[in-house]
């Protein structure tokens, strides 16, 4: 019953964690993943990638391969491979009014290759900070505004692109052609609000709480134009949300499962939730953060707890000290005891982990606050145990750890959007295009042997003259 | 008659005498002045020497998190000012950098192109160094090999993704660029003898950086 000790400690964690998550320690396997990548890569590419050509890549977004977790992380951040036969380069082209031959010629104005790129996103990048704008941008700008107003129901004009823009740090100015200007706003919220569903499916929302939350922020849906802008604020007013404190719905979710599965009643849940929100102060401290964190890593070095795996004598002992760290964070105590036939008996959390199966017993949790203020406790019966709950309960905490997880890493992902759009942000302070070359010759060498030559010379005429 | 021809010729003389003088004299502080600059110039790199490295071991990571929005450079640097250092671990050599590429700025140390970012910054921070004195070793630094700039913003490493010899009027060295880049160049071949028909040139992009506070 290993699987249990982990979904408990993993319960535990995820709502220690849950408000600020933590970064997962480097996995052993990435370098290994790491160079199936390359290999893959290289084979679309047409070229051997290695190694310094992803952290090439990557500097261009001020990134690095140790920054990424998985490889799977590092895949989804570099994005489409450029093929060799360079047809997926269609975009930039259409973008950029540009064929093959111009795009090599321009790369080449900049001292470069198309063989230096192995990903579209660089490529693009690089593209539309050499590129020339385009002569008939203001033009085909306001063809641009006729057609978004169509599709949003009222009139759009350059403010709400200028605003738009100003939520990514961009002026209008940044962009070279109207095309990479469309492709950067994104899709447009169309009149009828048909293709918010999106965003409802995402973040579990109808278009009566989208607005609600929206007002609550003092916004309203018709302030918005494109998608992701609306997205970005609904991710940033809901993390605020989930911030603001040990996460009341998600948490409630979670203590139903319990109250269904393992006859909590309803009071118990009260007050654990009760003792949760009382120490919620402590729990949102720095120290504890960090102090949580420390112990996120540490549990993040078993590698997941639904692999059951045979630990170590010496694994077991740091998962029971980090057990008691959690319950020492949490101000919580929690005693286990094996009930078989009637008759109580006490388990030490060694026993716990060692426990292999429940048969015709139940496990007791007993949860108590610091002062022994009884909370709740938690009856598992080895057919429970045994049956497909156990699984479902460890899939239900799993998704809501994933759920946490997938807000944090799309916060993550959109930092990283903003980084990269920082890395290629228009700066106050450019750097020319094709000046020339300092002259690095000091000629000091040649100046003093031309010296000597003169001083030559001059003894030449002395001599003559002392002659004369 | 005679005598005049004689004082003439000997006015002669005594001025053929003096100009020579001149000319030797002329000769020789040209020759020693450039020479001069030049041993300067070869002067100019010092070694890394251990207390300075000791000096940086000690101190404290930045914190990773700390990568702030804050601006590198409040002020902008003026022609012939001193703005930092540039470090060769693979010549062991730490070099001056001079904002400009006059030759004022040349004869002191390395020259930072005047019309390109400050080290550190997005973008292509362009160097320049007289191939004779500062950079008489260049030869031998090379792809994957690092450039450590140290500036009042901080410390700037950057490595080597390309070596590049291009003719002394390509447009394409100095030009902007996606990501924090440092591109060194200095005249080719080293040991050309007169004004180098070429440019050798290492590009190299920001791989670590720890940021003053």
């Amino acid at each position: 019953m290993k699987k249990w000790g982990f979904i408990l400690l993993a319960f535990i964690l995820w709502i220690g964690v849950m408000p600020k998550p933590s970064s997962a320690a480097q996995q052993a396997s990435f370098e290994k993943e790491l160079n199936q990548y390359l290999e893959e890569v290289s084979k679309q590419r047409g070229f051997k990638v290695t190694r310094e050509h992803i952290e090439f890549s990557l500097a261009q977004y001020e990134e690095k391969i140790e920054n990424f977790d998985s490889v799977e992380e590092l895949r989804d951040f570099l994005g489409e491979v450029i093929q060799k036969d360079l047809s997926n380069l269609t975009e930039i082209y259409d973008e950029f009014n540009l064929n093959e031959a111009s795009l090599r010629q321009l790369l080449q104005e900049h001292g470069e290759d198309l063989d230096e790129y192995v990903f579209v996103e660089n490529l693009y990048d690089a593209v539309m900070l050499y590129i020339e704008r385009d002569p008939n941008f203001d033009k085909n700008l306001q063809d641009y505004l006729a057609k978004i107003s169509s599709i949003r129901g009222f009139p759009v004009t350059i403010d709400h692109i200028n605003r738009s823009l100003s939520l990514y740090e961009r002026k209008l100015e940044d962009f070279k052609t109207v095309k990479s200007l469309e492709r950067f706003l994104g899709e447009v919220i169309k009149k009828d609000l048909s293709n918010l569903s999106y965003i409802y499916d995402e973040y579990d929302l109808n278009e009566k709480e989208l607005r609600q939350l929206l007002q609550e922020h003092g916004k309203k849906l018709e302030d918005y134009v494109f998608l992701d802008d609306l997205e970005e604020d609904v991710i940033t007013f809901l993390s605020e949300e989930w911030d603001a404190g040990v996460e009341d719905e998600l948490l409630y979710d979670l203590l139903t499962v319990f109250e269904q599965e393992y006859g909590l009643t309803k009071e118990e849940i009260e007050r654990l939730k009760n003792h949760l929100r009382s120490i919620e102060e402590h729990l949102m401290k720095e120290e504890t953060i960090i102090a949580l964190l420390d112990l996120a890593d540490r549990m993040m070095a078993f590698e997941g707890f639904d692999e059951a795996t045979e630990l170590t004598k010496s694994q077991i002992e740091e998962l029971i000290s980090i057990f008691k760290d959690f319950q020492r964070i949490f101000k919580i105590k929690v005693t286990f005891s094996l009930v078989k036939d009637g008759s109580e008996k006490e388990l030490s959390l060694f026993d716990l982990f060692n426990l292999k199966e429940l048969i015709n017993a139940k496990l007791k949790i007993n949860i108590y606050s610091e002062s022994g203020e009884f909370l709740a406790d938690l009856l598992i019966t080895g057919e429970i145990v045994d049956s497909d709950t156990l699984h479902r309960t460890g899939q239900t905490i799993r998704h809501g750890a994933q759920e946490a997880k997938s807000v944090k890493q799309e916060k993550n992902v959109s930092q990283k959007i903003e980084k990269k759009l920082k890395a290629v942000k228009d700066n106050e302070h450019k750097t020319v295009k094709g000046a020339k070359l300092p002259k690095t010759d000091s000629g000091y060498g040649m100046n003093a042997m031309v010296g000597l030559f003169i001083v030559l010379a001059g003894f030449l005429i002395f001599r003559q003259a002392r002659k004369v | 008659m005679l005598e005049t021809t004689k004082r003439s010729s000997r006015n002669k003389r005594l001025f053929l005498l003096f100009f020579a003088s001149m000319i030797i004299l002329a000769g020789l502080w040209f020759s020693a002045a450039n020479s001069y600059k030049l041993f300067k110039g070869m002067l100019l790199p010092e070694t890394h020497s251990e207390t300075k490295q000791k000096a940086e071991a000690a101190q404290p990571a930045p914190e990773k998190n700390m990568k702030a929005e804050k601006v590198l450079y409040p002020t902008r640097p003026k022609i012939g000012e001193q703005i930092g250092e540039l470090f060769i671990p693979k010549l062991n050599a730490v070099l001056p950098i001079y904002h400009g590429t006059n030759e004022e700025e040349l004869e002191k140390g390395v020259g930072h192109f005047a019309g390109s970012v400050l080290p550190g910054e997005a973008d292509n921070s362009v160097l320049s160094g007289h191939r004779d004195t500062v950079f008489r070793r260049l030869g031998e630094v090379g792809k994957g090999d690092e450039l450590i700039v140290t500036t009042s913003a901080g410390e700037f490493t950057y490595k080597i993704y390309k070596v590049r010899i291009v003719d002394k009027d390509d447009r394409t060295v100095i030009v902007p660029k996606p990501r924090a880049t440092l591109t060194v160049s200095t005249c080719y071949p080293f040991h050309f003898i007169g004004s180098a028909p070429e440019r050798y040139v290492l590009v190299a992009y920001l791989v670590s950086e720890k940021l003053k506070k």
